[in-house]
């Protein structure tokens, strides 16, 4: 015999589950997310890849902007909205409310779809890809990885994912500018590595990454950069050192992207700065060598690319050698989410363009 | 712009204008009609018909003309012509015309006819008028706005903008004329703009995961295009419900209509609006 509370609790658990799997529910819930959506437009969003010091800079321009209103909206998380608690409660809502729904009503979608109602196998094909969409975003932002600014000179390589035996190597980086400097298309050649083996290889271009083991590597920028070459008078290659104590034989590379190059010639007792005159085309650049033991430097001038410079008794001869600018990025959610995406269309086009039928 | 191309601009415009008056002819002559009076017979029956064929006609004259205009700006800039926002907006209002042309036997009435051609060319308006004459140059773009899905992302957009307007405004047209006869035209240009909306978003998301490593970022932009697509489904979820029917339905596609203007007009305000001022420290 079951008891009236037994009954109670049952009912209780019924109208919750009816109400959860409610079309009401959904409406209420598209038209929250759809409030949501709006204030996170007209409150500027803090970016979620920014890194920690320029997030702090951006949170004191926001403070700045709408002072004593700052605090009461950054714990409401609006300035995070789309990451915000509030707002992945309510995606979440929805996916719950979805998959109840939509079991809820397979048995009469079943039997519509048994009588050949295609606006009824168009609803469920709709309401799985909801579903399926949802997790894969799940799946994007718990399992992706992203690596940004990668800057890479020609030859260069870097590891690809973590924890992996993977290098990606910069190849060769082709730039086409129109007459007034004007980068009209990049492109770079790219190979990925399997320790010393070669084992993908191919042009990224804009729009074009290089797809490869779950990656995907994209060309985002450049950066203009140079490669010095140093020898002696007699022509022997002479030791370079990089500012992080690195040695190079004859010839380095450095990135002019965020100020002078600076490299130490150990033996020689020399140190050379050299920053870029021109920042596209790297047809020149500004040269001051250094010697330790001196105040003033030996030379500093404008040298041509390719124009050998003599200091003493060193030869010193610039070359451009701009760095490609990689974005590494592996997400295991997307090809998922696309798919998913156009079953959603495919499923709403069946229930839209045929017979419509309101399902009980 | 080549001097061809103006032309065929100019074409479009005065056809939309023809097209828009021989609707309001037509409507007048069977304004007794549409005030739920006796049907007009003989001669003003056939001369209302005759005025609403040659408008339809007119409409498809201006669509044809605006799709030479832009194919002539394809060929002259040798990349995809609707790149620019001037392009987009000739495309969107190309979009109108294009998106009632394929509903308008569902209209029952030359009303809707007479909106689009006027809701297309007071976007045509808004191109020459509003936009600034730098805009209208053929111009280079930046090279990430190339390939076929971008390409796909701005057509099937511009489509979708085209259907959610016209939807939109005759919507609004029957929440001020109660009796018009529209709800099927609504439904239909809802139906149409849902789904190219929903394949554009499909196509923008493969263009910058392609371009930037990211299917979707949250940009203002993106938001309200995701914001109209959430309108839509609200309506298509609506549509039917009891008490929901009728003039309820048609202040959510009319909502749909505010949402694409916002998407459109309103984005580049709202970056501006919320972009954070530099932060000086003395």
């Amino acid at each position: 015999m079951v008891s009236r509370s037994e009954n109670r609790t049952r009912d209780l658990w019924r109208s919750a589950y009816r109400m959860l799997a409610s079309t009401r529910l959904a409406l209420w819930l598209l038209a929250a997310l759809g409030m949501m959506m709006l204030v996170g437009t007209l409150l500027p969003q803090l970016p979620v890849q920014m890194e920690e010091s320029a997030q702090t800079v951006w949170l004191a321009r926001a403070e700045q902007k709408y002072g004593s209103l700052f605090v009461p909206l950054r714990s409401l998380g609006l300035f995070q909205m789309f990451h915000s608690p509030a707002f992945l409660a309510l995606v979440a809502a929805l996916l719950i409310n979805t998959a109840l729904c939509t079991t809820n009503r397979l048995r009469s979608l079943g039997r519509m779809i048994g009588q050949r109602r295609i606006g009824a196998l168009g609803t469920l094909i709709t309401h799985l890809a909801v579903i399926t969409l949802l997790l894969s975003l799940v799946i994007s932002s718990g399992y992706s990885f992203q690596e940004d600014g990668v800057a890479l000179a020609t030859g260069q390589t870097h590891p690809l994912g973590r924890n992996m035996e993977l290098l990606v190597r910069s190849d060769d980086l082709h730039l086409r500018s129109d007459e007034s400097g004007y980068p009209v298309e990049y492109s770079a050649r790219v190979t990925v590595l399997e320790g010393e083996r070669e084992v993908r290889s191919g042009l990224v271009k804009l729009n074009a990454p290089l797809r490869a083991f779950g990656f995907g590597i994209w060309l985002l920028s450049y950066h203009p950069g140079v490669r010095a070459q140093v020898l002696d008078q007699d022509g022997s290659p002479l030791i370079l050192e990089y500012a992080d104590g690195e040695r190079s034989s004859g010839q380095a590379t450095c990135n002019l992207s965020t100020g002078p190059g600076l490299l130490r010639l150990p033996e020689a007792g020399f140190a050379l700065q050299i920053s870029a005159a021109d920042s596209l085309a790297g047809a020149a650049f500004h040269l001051q060598v250094q010697p330790s033991d001196a105040a003033s430097p030996l030379v500093a001038e404008t040298v041509q690319s390719g124009q050998e410079v003599r200091a003493g008794d060193l030869r010193i001869t610039l070359y451009p050698a701009p760095y490609a600018v990689y974005r590494l990025k592996r997400d295991p959610g997307a090809v998922p989410a696309l798919l998913s995406a156009l079953a959603l269309v495919i499923g709403t086009s069946l229930s839209l363009f045929s017979t419509r039928v309101r399902i009980p | 712009m080549t001097p061809w191309e103006g032309i065929a601009y100019a074409i479009a415009s005065i056809a939309l204008a023809i097209s828009c008056g021989l609707y309001l002819v037509s409507i007048r002559i069977s304004l007794p009609v549409l005030e739920g009076g006796n049907e007009t017979h003989g001669a003003g029956q056939r001369l209302a018909r005759h005025s609403e064929r040659l408008a339809t006609l007119s409409a498809a004259s201006a669509l044809v003309a605006l799709g030479a205009g832009l194919a002539l700006r394809g060929v002259a800039a040798a990349r995809w012509p609707l790149g620019s926002t001037f392009e987009f907006t000739l495309a969107f209002a190309a979009a109108v015309v294009l998106v009632y042309l394929g509903v308008y036997r569902t209209a029952g009435t030359p009303v809707p006819g007479a909106i689009a051609s006027l809701l297309a060319l007071a976007v045509m308006l808004h191109a020459f008028v509003v936009q600034a004459e730098s805009a209208r140059a053929t111009q280079d773009l930046p090279p990430v706005m190339a390939g076929i899905w971008f390409s796909l992302h701005t057509l099937l957009t511009s489509v979708a903008y085209g259907a959610l307007a016209v939807a939109g405004s005759v919507a609004l047209a029957s929440l001020a004329l109660p009796g018009l006869p529209t709800a099927g035209l609504v439904d239909w240009a809802m139906d149409v703009g849902y789904v190219t909306l929903s394949l554009g978003i499909i196509a923008g998301a493969i263009w910058g995961e392609q371009a930037w490593a990211e299917y979707w970022s949250w940009s203002i932009k993106e938001t309200w295009t995701l914001i109209t697509w959430w309108v839509c489904t609200f309506y298509d979820h609506v549509r039917r419900r009891p008490g929901w029917r009728g003039r309820r339905a048609m202040g959510v596609a009319f909502l749909a209509l505010l949402t694409v203007l916002v998407t459109f007009l309103a984005t580049p305000s709202l970056v501006r609006w919320t972009r954070l001022q530099r932060l000086f420290i003395y």
